[in-house]
Order: C-alpha cells, then structure tokens, then sequence
C-alpha cells in the first residue's frame, strides 16, 4: 500500500515537471485576472482601477476592443518600446483579426510612458497623434508624480476617441464578437478532446489487452500517420504538449512494469491537463484574456 | 503456404516504409514552403517600414531647414542618406544605408538641442514622433523577420529536412543585421 502511494506521488511529480517547463520562459509581467487593469507598480487608486475596468469591458463587449493598462517598476534593461511590444504580443491584446488592442504602459524606475497601438487602431492613432496626447494629457501629470491621474486622463482620451469612432460606424456590431469566439476557441477544444480521446482508448486498448498488442500497436501508428498528414502542425503541437508526451512516459513506465495506472485516471488527467490551460477552454462571463490581436510597434512614448 | 505468409509480411513492412517516407517528405515541403512564406512576409514588412521612414525625410529637411541656416552638412548627410537607402538593393546593403540613415537622423536631434523654437513646434514633434514610430516599427519588424530566418534555418539544417531542402534546393537565408547605433530608437524628450 505504501509502495503504490510512492508511484503515485512520483508519476504526479513528473507530470508536474512536464507541465511547469513551458511556462518559465517569460520575464516580463504577465496579465493579472482581471486583464485590462495591471497595476505592478502600485500608483493606481481604488477608483480608477474599478473605472478602468469597466470601462473597458464596455468596449470590449461592444466590438472586441481591448484597452489594457500596464503598471510595472522596472523594465529590467530593457527599451520601454520592446517591453511594450512584447507584453503587447504576450498578453494578445485586441482581437486575432481586427488587431484593435491599445497598451498604456507605464514603468516607474525609469519614469517612462508609452502608449501602443496595435495594427487594427493605427489609422485612429497614428504616431505623431499619440505623442500629441501623451505631451496634453499625461505627461504634465506625470512629472508631478500624479500617476493615478495622468494614467485616467490618457486612458480617457483614447477611450472617448474609440467609442466616437465604434458609435458613429455602429453598422457592424453585435453578436461577431461572441461568435468569434466560439469560432476561435471552440474547434481547439473538441479536437484536442477528441484526439485526447482516441490516444487514450488507444493507450488503453496496448495496456489492458497484452493479447491483441500487435493489432493496437498498428492502429496506432496508422493513427498518428494520418493524423499528421492531413492536420496543420499547429494542432498537433498542441496536442503533442497537451497529451502525447506525458501519455508515453505513462505508456513506458507501465510496459516498464514499474507504475499500476487504472484506465480510469486518465479521465481525471485530462480534466487536470484542460484546467492547466484555461485559454483553451470555453471563457466564463467574468473572465478576461487577450483576443489574439498583435502590434508592430506603432505608438509614442515620453519620458517624464 | 508459409512462404506466402512471409512474402505478404514482406510487401507490407516496404508499403509502410514508403508510405512513412512519403508522408515525411510531403510533411517536410510544407513545412518549409510555410516557414519560407512567413519569412518573405516579415521581410517585406521591414521593406514597407524602412519605406515608411524614408518617405518622412523630405518633410523633416523642409521643417528643420528654414530654423537652421549654419547646419546644412547635417541636413546634407540625411538627404544623401536616404538616397543611398532608396538605392540600395540587397539585404546587406539596406541595413547598412538604415544604420548610416539613423546615424544621421540622431546627429540632426543633437544639434535641434540649440534651436529652442524648433524643438518645441508642434510641426516637428509631429514628425519626430512618426520617425521615432517608424524607427520603432523598423526594429519589431526586424527582430519578427530575425527570428522567421532562425526558425528557417535551422528547420531546413536539421534532420531528415535537410534531405528534402537539398533535393527541392531551399537555400539558407541571411540575417537582417542591427549595425550599431541602428539599435536604439531615439528617445524624444520634451523637458
């Protein structure tokens, strides 16, 4: 009993491993719950974070905007301009076809602002504009320390300056928001069931039957031949990461005889594995995340 | 009747290989095709944002040349810059004309220093900031089309893709270089 409670702990700890690796990677920040209000650096009042929050939400629900705002205290070395890109691609702020993100980034030990645009709003805020904005708005504010102020009045002229714009082209609207997130989310998801699935019966099909290994063993590279012929490289990465290594490494230690996994728990696994990506799964009504959206490092930024 | 048995055997372990050899090499033509498209788009951005700036000059030699009587070599060296720029025709020699382009551009920033009322007319901050923008958008694009060229290279150096890339005659391609100075966007400061 004690033996087989040691194989356990240790199987979870490798799963542990494989799933850790991929996310230490990043130095930069990473978005907080709530998306569009990240204050690291701690300058931002109770009222405008709510403010901000809300706000952006409207707009986001009205046609997929995201306005995010970033406080940090340090941008470790680097140019506020690559910092910003990078959180800007990091976070996926906007969305995937539209590219309407816009990043207030703000960095207090360098006492830098910058203000990123992503490709979709370019034509609304052009550089020259942005610098414009930056020097009337926020700078003056800035340089008096009044960070929490400088950061509602900017956020509030590019904010005022997109719903103009949404209200008096109202034409498109509505649902394509939802739908293309169903669209964009939803097919990863199945697939990524589905082929977690069929490995998994598979697996189970070598494991359980020893007799009939041959028969499984063939079905199972013609399985992965076709698979990775006629589906994008993409989706297998995915679900490579998702389920496929882990499940060998399952697969070697049991014809090993060194780990006793019941068929069943690999249902549990699966559901561990999808609640260590959320992204990939279904978003709920209070949770937000980027929309795929990117920049090419359009903007300004300011000194203070 | 056993010699049948073995013969069949036979026959189906070389379809599989060949089918498995077919796939590999069909899967590997994509891939890099996929790979040498993603990388001709980065380069065609950093094209239509070195364009981008280069179409700015004008504007900011007839902005900065009415405030500044005594500085004409600065002005000089921008607009010959750009010319070379606009000339150059392979990778090599367009990062170069870039680099010598931004190295021009900083020295004309140290001298607007001195000139007060240019620094601060809204005219030439506007065009500051949309060459700072370009600068800015030269860079990502740069570093995306870099990284497009790593992932290139190395894919189409690594085994089996290799085989398929010599037989199909996928070359490797060059980096875009960062000369120095071209590195740093200028920072526009406006005490």
């Amino acid at each position: 009993m004690y033996h087989k409670c040691l194989l356990n702990n240790f199987k979870l700890i490798i799963l542990a491993l494989i799933l850790i690796i991929p996310t230490f990677v990043d130095a930069r920040v990473s978005p907080t719950d709530s998306f569009f209000v990240n204050d690291y650096a701690n300058v931002l009042s109770y009222e405008t974070k709510n403010y901000i929050q809300e706000s952006s939400e409207k707009i986001y629900k009205k046609d997929g905007t995201q306005i995010v705002v970033v406080t940090v205290s340090s941008l470790d070395g680097e140019s506020i301009e690559s910092y910003a890109t990078g959180i800007f691609r990091d976070f996926k702020i906007g969305d995937a076809k539209k590219n309407n993100g816009l990043l207030i980034l703000l960095s207090l030990e360098e006492r830098e602002v910058r203000v990123e645009v992503g490709y979709g709003l370019e034509g609304l805020f052009n550089d020259a504009k942005v610098g414009r904005y930056l020097d009337k708005y926020v700078v003056p504010y800035l340089k008096t320390n009044d960070f929490d102020k400088g950061i509602k009045q900017g956020y509030d002229v590019f904010y005022n300056e997109i719903m103009l714009t949404l209200d008096t082209n109202a034409s498109y609207q509505g649902d394509e928001n939802l739908s293309h997130l169903m669209s964009s989310n939803l097919p990863v998801l199945l697939f990524t069931a589905f082929i977690g699935i069929l490995v998994g019966y598979f697996y189970a099909l070598i494991v359980e039957n020893k007799g009939n290994l041959k028969g499984a063993s063939i079905g199972f590279v013609v399985l992965v031949l076709i698979l990775s012929t006629f589906i994008p490289s993409k989706l297998i990465m995915l679900y490579t990461r998702c389920f496929f290594i882990p499940f060998l490494i399952m697969f070697l230690l049991k014809v090993l005889g060194i780990l006793s996994v019941k068929y069943s728990d690999d249902g549990d696994y699966m559901k561990r594995m999808l609640d260590r990506h959320p992204t990939r799964g279904i978003s709920g009504s209070s949770i937000f995340r980027g929309g795929g959206g990117s920049s090419g490092g359009g903007g300004a930024s300011r000194k203070f | 009747m056993q010699g049948k048995r073995k013969l069949l055997i036979i026959i189906g372990v070389i379809v599989l290989l060949v089918l498995l050899i077919v796939v590999g090499v069909v899967n590997s033509y994509n891939s890099i095709v996929t790979r040498e498209e993603n990388l001709n788009k980065s380069f065609s951005n950093v094209d239509t944002y070195l364009q981008r700036r280069a179409d700015l000059i004008p504007n900011l030699v007839s902005s900065v040349k009415g405030y500044m009587e005594h500085e004409e070599k600065i002005v000089e060296n921008i607009t010959s810059a750009r010319e070379n720029l606009m000339n150059a025709k392979t990778l090599d020699e367009k990062s170069k004309a870039n680099a010598k382009l931004t190295d021009a551009i900083n020295n004309l920033y140290v001298v607007v220093e001195n000139y007060p009322d240019l620094k601060t007319s809204q005219n030439f901050i506007a065009l500051q900031d949309e060459i700072a923008g370009s600068e800015n958008r030269i860079s990502t694009a740069r570093k995306d089309y870099n990284e497009a060229v790593n992932s290139y290279n190395s894919f189409i150096k690594r085994f089996p893709t290799n085989v398929v890339a010599s037989i199909f005659g996928f070359e490797s391609k060059s980096y875009f270089e960062a000369s120095e100075g071209a590195s740093d966007v200028p920072q526009v400061s406006f005490e």
